[in-house]
């Protein structure tokens, strides 16, 4: 299947990449990432054009990253700037791909297209993720479907109210609105479910947990997969108080049929309440694994190695009505990108071997 | 509604612009019109017993006529079609008392008049008495080209030029731009009216929703008062381009439905407008669309429709099937 490639993909949270080597298969690509010494992270294709090592074997060295087969040196540019053999000289052609890589609002973005036309400041504001009167739990996981059945699974709410029916569930369900918006190519998908009891995951940021709320949880969708959800939940009796929180869900396709997918709960309130940390990254580990994933994943087992739901033909209810518009609007985005004239350059050399691992 | 009707004589008929016709009538016994205020509409009844709305363009010192502006609609069987071809000069004709569903806040401080198309005849009215009565307003006219623009010359008129901005031209997505930044700023106390069809109008809903209060926005559909052929239908007929096939797709019926009724198959599957299945290419017409597959900017095109839910405004609908 076709990805879109000019764009920025989310290839680690900034805490994941320390000072060891870390490989990533980021849309079918093995990427190796690394920091050099003052810290600043570099990508190139993991894989030596030597003897097609791959570079997550070796170490790093400075600057440098070291493969582990013959000790050839390379720099996060993918340049060869050592060889410990022979006459010491490098040929031309000994060159890694690099990936134009930015580090911004803890997250590492990489960009998988033209490194001509990586514009840093086209990445999306995560902001909130690093200020300091929000307190951010983070998680990840890789899931055995398709990125574009996540962003699905996002847009469309109303799942919640079966696969996370202890979670989430709410009483007040049958009374949700649903709308959704298009403002250029970013697509809103917002629910409003007024005067409900507050569902099980949000009873511990609550006083009274009892309060009835009026609940609203408005998604966000940016190309490529790139979700924003904000969620309040407002007492009826207290306008004023209640929370809001964001989450924020990130999708990097692996494969074609997996997925990297980032998330984290961001709150502005009781920033210093460890326990509430640990619950939050419970239920949030556990409404994924236990509750989408499977539920994501057989869909995708289903499927075979489709990743075309829309060739599948399957019978949609007014429930996809989002999930339609951002397949409508990446697929738009992807045909754009290939009939552009810009040919996405190939790795140069031997780096550009598809080799699987 | 029954109403007291007044036999109007046709006092004048001009080519206003593109499509456009301007139209007077006063009272073939000589006798006084009743008073109207800005954004009053009339009925007209036509021959073969249309009834149609068209708002009141005459500014506060035009009295004793009513002016009224068609433009026609290609699609149109009756209505406009009617008033271009058939109604000349000294012709009378039956029409009702103005009533007024869309009028001026009379205290506000200023005024935001947005047009599209012929919706700005009611707006007209508004700005000629707001002209007269030395308010603030800025009125908004888009248009398809010049030529399509109708009252232009007046609208180019020493009073009006500080005032008004022509939009000519726009693609959807240009409009969507525009809309937003005019309405991207309101002065206190201000009211924004506007008039245009329906996609158009949700267009405008859209950008003002951000800052612009509910009560401050007032809206007259194209179809719903000063109507041209742009009512949802209950009953419209479809015809199919290239069999030439024609039939009346009836209350409570979907097009799809009647395609079936016809022999035409056409592919569908969720039949809530939702996947797109049955997107098909309308060649002439006004769909009114009912789904949520298109985007607003699509919906604005008007050259496709989902037939599982979308109906027509224009009396027909011709189909690329």
């Amino acid at each position: 299947m076709a990805f879109l490639k000019n764009t920025w993909y989310v290839a680690a949270w900034s805490h994941e990449v320390t000072d060891q080597l870390f490989r990533r298969k980021i849309l079918d690509s093995e990427i190796l990432v690394y920091r050099r010494e003052n810290g600043t992270p570099a990508a190139v294709a993991n894989l030596c054009p030597h003897r097609f090592a791959p570079l997550h074997l070796g170490r790093i060295k400075g600057d440098f990253v070291e493969c582990g087969y013959h000790g050839l040196q390379f720099d996060g540019a993918g340049n060869c700037v050592h060889n410990p053999h022979g006459d010491h000289s490098i040929p031309k052609a000994a060159k890694v791909r690099s990936y134009p890589l930015v580090e911004r609002h803890n997250i590492l973005w990489i960009w998988p297209g033209d490194p001509a036309l990586a514009d840093p400041a086209a990445i999306p504001d995560y902001s909130y993720l690093v200020d300091k009167n929000h307190k951010t739990i983070y998680g990840g996981k890789t899931v055995m479907a398709n990125y574009e059945l996540i962003t699905d699974n996002l847009m469309d709410a109303s799942h919640t109210q079966y696969v996370h029916m202890d979670l989430l569930g709410t009483d007040a369900f049958t009374r949700s609105k649903h709308e959704v918006i298009q403002e250029g190519m970013t697509v809103h998908s917002n629910y409003l479910i007024p005067g409900g009891e507050v569902p099980l995951a949000y009873k511990p940021y609550f006083d009274d947990p009892n309060e009835l709320v009026d609940y609203s949880v408005n998604f966000r969708w940016q190309a490529p997969a790139l979700v924003r959800n904000s969620v309040s939940l407002i007492p009826i009796a207290d306008p004023e108080g209640g929370i809001r929180r964001t989450g924020t869900h990130l999708m990097t396709p692996e494969t074609d049929i997996t997925t990297h997918y980032f998330f984290c709960h961001t709150r502005d309130f009781k920033l210093d309440d460890v326990l509430l940390d640990e619950r939050t990254r419970m239920w949030q580990q556990s409404g994924l694994s236990e509750q989408d994933g499977p539920m994501i994943e057989a869909v995708q087992k289903a499927m075979g190695t489709a990743t075309d739901l829309n060739s599948l033909k399957p019978v949609l209810f007014s429930i996809d009505a989002a999930a339609v518009r951002v397949r409508r609007v990446l697929a738009k985005l992807i045909k754009e990108e290939s009939e552009s004239s810009k040919v996405v350059p190939r790795g140069s050399g031997a780096a550009a071997l598809p080799i699987e691992q | 509604m029954t109403q007291a009707l007044i036999t109007a004589r046709v006092r004048l008929v001009r080519d206003e612009a593109i499509d456009v016709k301007i139209f007077e009538f006063d009272r073939s016994d000589g006798g006084a019109l009743p008073e109207f205020t800005p954004g009053a509409h009339i009925d007209v009844y036509l021959p073969e017993g249309w009834i149609r709305q068209y708002s009141l363009c005459n500014g506060p010192d035009e009295r004793g006529f009513y002016r009224i502006a068609v433009k026609k609609e290609p699609a149109s069987r009756g209505g406009s079609r009617t008033m271009h071809d058939d109604v000349r000069k000294g012709d009378l004709l039956q029409i009702g008392a103005p009533r007024n569903n869309f009028r001026l806040v009379e205290d506000s401080d200023h005024v935001v008049l947005i047009a599209a198309g012929i919706g700005i005849t009611p707006l007209l009215s508004m700005a000629l008495h707001l002209i007269h009565n030395g308010r603030s307003f800025e009125l908004h006219c888009f248009s398809r080209s010049a030529e399509h623009t109708a009252y232009r010359q007046l609208l180019s008129s020493p009073e009006f030029l500080d005032k008004t901005v022509f939009h000519l031209g726009l693609d959807a997505e240009q409009v969507d731009i525009e809309l937003r930044r005019i309405l991207g700023h309101r002065s206190p106390n201000s009211h924004l009216y506007l008039c245009g069809p329906g996609a158009f109008m949700d267009l405008v809903e859209k950008a003002a929703k951000p800052i612009w209060p509910l009560q401050n926005v007032h809206l007259e559909h194209f179809g719903a008062a000063p109507g041209l052929d742009c009512l949802p239908k209950d009953e419209f007929t479809i015809r199919l381009a290239h069999s030439g096939i024609e039939f009346v797709v009836a209350r409570g019926q979907s097009v799809i439905e009647a395609l079936a009724e016809h022999g035409v198959m056409v592919d569908t599957s969720c039949e809530q407008g939702v996947c797109g299945t049955c997107l098909t290419r309308v060649l002439e017409g006004i769909p009114d669309h009912r789904d949520v597959f298109l985007t607003d900017g699509e919906k604005t095109a008007g050259d496709q429709m989902c037939l599982c839910v979308s109906r027509a405004k224009s009396s027909v609908l011709v189909l690329d099937l």
